[in-house]
């Protein structure tokens, strides 16, 4: 019986891992509870400073979906690095703090009442609070 | 380049921030990136030089030339604590002379008031342009280079001073200003040239694919060179003191308005800017504009633009009349307030292909159309425009 139900906890864990969705997080202390896409779009292209996005490292498969589902373009990663260029190179703003990890994302969120992340939803925790889901694409 | 009391500042609040840092404490972030454009230009007339900006004395002719848009740089920022932070630029680029030249445009440290607010001491680009922050990141623009109709109007790339940033988003508006005041210094062939008390501010309103920068600038501005002294000098000994004086840019006012916008639609995009200009002494006041149309299919985004510069001030001075032994003299005063900035207009096509998320290459071809030498650099007896340019760059972050 045990086998069983621990081999249903399995399937069940792979499916929602194959459906997952990317989870946008802030810390449990911030005072943001909800933002719309747009406003979470323009925080990760530079255009509001409303909080410090932090981003996962290029190359992620969970970075490239949350920039394609969320900006709504092709290319979404070329037309960002275009406007992160733009502010770094003017001192005015640091590029987003990149992470190996989704587990070291999620601690550095937490610990920052002014920073935004996302992550794969089966990465959160207590620490943090989730204040959009981005939606697979259909 | 001059060592500025505001840079001298920097280096001693980095310093002491350093040193008022625990002993043995972890290293500090630091976050390092950097830019460049390796380009060719060539035109087709042997007799000028078409140059990027005021700054370089030697360009592009019909024999070809690496060296107009090329440029390398590269930043480091210290992240020294939540609050502070310093970050310094180091440039190689055509300057001034026809070789590479090494330069420090930005060089500063941060603190972060707030999160919304923060301020910067040392040197930091003059921000009197709509796009003079990135200006030389070829990567972070649609173009091969900055139209100098509008860009070539201020030899100015870096301001030593403070500087006071400000961002809120408010509803769907994201909301940036910056106010600031220094000093700069340049040296342009034999001209040695300055501004004091100068300051500005700027706004830029972003909604949605829109934004809209409004920009002021005001200084006091001395230009200083022998012969412009020598001609002075002779001009007030030949009768015309009220005409010396008057020329004279020694601390004459100075000030430059821009506005500026751009589209960024998934696809479409457009921007335009216009500036004007108004100098005291023999620098001529002038209007800058232009307006640039791509559309990004994919990686391709073919793209046009127009630009134009007009001086406003009078070009000629009679003053002195054109008689006898004052011929040379009335010649040399109408040379002298026709020496900076000129009538031009440029129509320009080109494509941007993005190659990868951090390189693009540019082709782009330039109709150059000079009243008279226009803005061309060490024009030959028989040059006349239009001139054609034709320039390939490979643009990069890092």
């Amino acid at each position: 019986m045990r086998i069983l139900i621990a081999a249903a906890l399995m399937l069940a864990a792979s499916l929602q891992q194959a459906h997952a969705d990317i989870v946008v997080i802030v810390s449990a202390s911030s005072t943001v509870s909800k933002l719309s896409p747009e406003l979470i779009a323009r925080i990760y292209q530079g255009k509001s400073h409303t909080l410090t996005p932090f981003d996962l490292e290029r190359g992620s498969s969970v970075r490239k979906a949350f920039y394609t589902r969320l900006i709504g373009q092709d290319d979404a990663a070329v037309r960002t690095r275009e406007q992160w260029s733009k502010l770094v190179f003017a001192g005015k703003r640091a590029a987003p703090k990149e992470f190996h990890s989704a587990a070291d994302l999620v601690t550095a969120v937490a610990a920052d009442p002014n920073a935004i992340g996302y992550v794969d939803s089966s990465f959160i925790n207590l620490t943090v609070k989730v204040i959009y889901t981005v939606k697979p694409q259909p | 380049m001059s060592r500025s009391r505001a840079v001298s500042a920097a280096s001693i609040i980095l310093l002491l921030v350093l040193a008022s840092g625990p002993a043995g404490a972890a290293m500090p972030d630091i976050d390092f990136s950097g830019f460049g454009t390796a380009g060719f230009a060539i035109t087709d007339t042997g007799k000028a030089e078409f140059g990027r900006s005021q700054s370089q004395t030697t360009g592009a002719n019909d024999q070809g030339d690496v060296g107009l848009d090329s440029l390398i740089a590269t930043q480091a920022t210290v992240h020294l604590s939540d609050m502070f932070s310093a970050t310094a630029q180091v440039m190689a680029r055509r300057f001034l002379g026809g070789g590479f030249e090494l330069q420090v445009p930005v060089f500063f440290a941060k603190a972060e008031l707030t999160h919304d607010l923060s301020i910067r001491i040392g040197r930091f680009q003059l921000p009197v342009f709509m796009i003079s922050d990135y200006r030389q990141v070829g990567y972070s623009n649609t173009w091969v280079r900055p139209p100098i109709e509008l860009y070539g109007q201020i030899p100015f790339d870096s301001d030593d001073g403070a500087d006071v940033l400000y961002s809120t988003t408010v509803g769907s508006f994201d909301i940036s200003a910056q106010a600031f005041y220094g000093k700069t210094d340049a040296n342009i062939a034999t001209t040695t040239i300055q501004t004091r008390r100068n300051w500005g501010a700027n706004v830029t309103v972003t909604l949605g694919p829109l934004s809209l920068r409004a920009g002021r600038n005001q200084s006091q501005f001395t230009s200083i060179s022998t012969s412009v002294n020598q001609l002075l000098g002779a001009i007030s000994a030949a009768g015309f003191p009220a005409l010396a004086a008057r020329l004279a840019p020694v601390n004459v006012p100075f000030a430059f308005t821009d506005f500026g916008f751009s589209l960024d639609e998934t696809h479409f995009q457009l921007q335009g800017e216009y500036a004007k200009q108004t100098a005291g002494g023999f620098v001529a006041s002038a209007v800058g504009e232009y307006l640039l149309a791509g559309y990004r299919i994919g990686k391709f985004t073919p793209y046009a633009m127009f630009a134009r510069e007009k001086i406003t001030s009078a070009r000629t001075d009679t003053t002195i009349p054109q008689i006898g032994p004052l011929i040379p003299l009335a010649l040399g005063v109408n040379q002298l307030i026709n020496s900076v900035g000129a009538d031009q207009h440029t129509s320009s096509a080109g494509l941007r292909w993005d190659l990868f998320e951090s390189v693009d290459l540019k082709a782009q071809v330039d109709r150059v159309s000079p009243q008279g030498n226009g803005l061309f650099i060490n024009p030959q007896p028989g040059f006349q425009g239009p001139v054609w340019v034709g320039s390939l760059a490979l643009d990069f972050v890092f």
